[in-house]
């Protein structure tokens, strides 16, 4: 299975499909390396380290683009139905969903980075670090789902939520603060959005200084 | 469906049960039981031999034309059978009207060719023939563009004006239903766009059945959607069901352009 689990006999419409399929497949496998930079940065505090996963956060960006360009333009030259268009729409969702998650792997490396050049470390570090790890599992337990075709497996991921959930709530002032932060964070989304309705140009309002 | 919606449908305008057609030793259309709804766009589709057009045919009884065609079942209009003996074939067509693929407005004026049937159903009065002639061309979107020439040769228009023509034609003797056979197939988009147009319109006074060829006409303007496939009625629903989540298989590799 792809991320855009339909085939079409129309080779040039079967040709768009697979190129948004190889697009979100490269995301997919930058947010996992920027998770896995992330969850190392909590030992190491490395300022190379946030500078890779950065980089790699510029690349899923504008993946996340790409899709929507692409997805825009089958919309409209293939006029898909049915099957194709929920693999489509679902697409979309999904690159939104990826580079969000790439965003979140950044903002950790950023933190470490912070906390490193003030000689300082996470706190409740085994406590995050198992976080950490478990995010990991979850993300890839999605992935290999995706990979063989396991709707089953893909979908285990979700439960597997619950278990991180159960760590979270520990910190949870820290997020009632970042949850402001990313109800912020969406309101640009949104005004992102109106743009691209408006103009059909895919922009990106200036990076938020912090995450 | 529960029962509690199934009660709440009104009638049908047309109740199909059964339905076999034969050419000779050739069958048609195979056992196809379909309700056709009052003051809605029905779209038939199918890829071309499915039996749609043949379909279509039956419900103004037009296969009669053909001499080797049989029609066995039973076809309600408004629950009488229009193949039992003794029908009035005539009073049929004036209910029961019908558009072309290819625009055949008679060799006269405009004026004759909407006059024709309300003439030949015995209205004689000017005045009542220019009345019904004005609200036909009003309704079929043509009166502002041929009120001045009402005299000129129908056959002289543009394709889509005369498309449009015929339809002003069908519709002046107040028909319950309006077939529609490829309207748009010999038409560009714009003219195309404005007989889309006019079915949103008019299918709020008729009840509208329509073969297209064009997924895409079929999503755009109908409220049902049924595929044919050799013969067979495959699936029958509503249009945005069919389009977004057809129950067949074959629907779906129709709908979505995919071959075989």
């Amino acid at each position: 299975m792809s991320f855009v689990p339909t085939h079409h006999t129309n080779p040039s419409f079967n040709e768009a499909l697979g190129g948004v399929g190889a697009q979100l497949q490269e995301m997919a496998e930058l947010c996992m390396n920027a998770l896995d930079e992330a969850c190392k940065s909590i030992d190491s505090g490395d300022r190379e380290q946030a500078r890779a996963i950065y980089a790699a956060d510029g690349r899923i960006n504008r993946l996340e683009e790409s899709v929507t360009g692409s997805v825009a333009s089958i919309l409209a030259r293939h006029n898909p139905v049915a099957h194709d268009l929920h693999a489509l729409m679902g697409s979309l969702k999904m690159s939104q969903e990826l580079e969000r998650l790439a965003d979140h792997a950044k903002n950790i490396g950023r933190r470490n980075a912070r906390l490193a050049e003030r000689d300082t470390e996470v706190a409740f570090k085994d406590m995050v670090k198992d976080l950490g790890r478990r995010t990991r599992k979850m993300f890839a337990t999605y992935l290999e789902g995706i990979e063989n075709n396991d709707l089953e497996k893909a979908s285990k991921a979700w439960s597997m939520d619950k278990g991180v959930n159960s760590v979270y709530t520990v910190i949870n002032t820290v997020f009632i603060a970042k949850n402001f932060e990313r109800i912020g964070d969406k309101i640009k989304n949104l005004a992102e959005i109106a743009h691209y309705q408006k103009t059909g140009e895919v922009i990106d309002f200036e990076e938020h200084e912090d995450d | 469906m529960s029962g509690g919606t199934e009660q709440a449908k009104p009638a049908a305008v047309f109740s199909c049960q059964e339905v076999n057609v034969h050419y000779g030793a050739f069958q048609a259309i195979k056992n196809v039981s379909l309700d056709v709804q009052p003051k809605e766009i029905t779209a038939l589709i199918g890829p071309s031999g499915c039996g749609k057009s043949t379909f279509l045919r039956c419900l103004n009884r037009m296969n009669d034309l053909i001499e080797t065609c049989q029609v066995t079942g039973r076809i309600e209009l408004d629950g009488a059978d229009i193949y039992r003996r003794g029908f009035d074939v005539v009073d049929l067509r004036y209910r029961v009207g019908m558009v072309f693929q290819k625009p055949n407005p008679f060799p006269k004026s405009i004026w004759d060719n909407v006059a024709y049937g309300p003439r030949i159903h015995g209205v004689r009065d000017r005045a009542a023939l220019d009345e019904t002639v004005e609200r036909s061309l009003r309704s079929a979107g043509l009166w502002d563009e041929v009120k001045d020439k009402l005299d000129e040769q129908g056959t002289r228009l543009s394709g889509g004006q005369q498309q449009r023509l015929c339809i002003a034609r069908a519709i002046a003797v107040n028909p319950e239903v309006i077939l529609m056979d490829e309207p748009c197939s010999a038409l560009d988009p714009i003219a195309t766009a404005r007989i889309e147009e006019l079915m949103y319109e008019l299918r709020r006074a008729y009840t509208i059945v329509i073969v297209t060829h064009s997924m895409q006409q079929a999503a755009r303007t109908s409220a049902r959607t049924a595929y044919f496939h050799l013969g067979e009625l495959i699936e029958h629903g509503l249009t945005r069901d069919i389009f977004d989540s057809p129950k067949h298989k074959q629907t779906e590799a129709y709908i979505s352009g995919r071959i075989g």
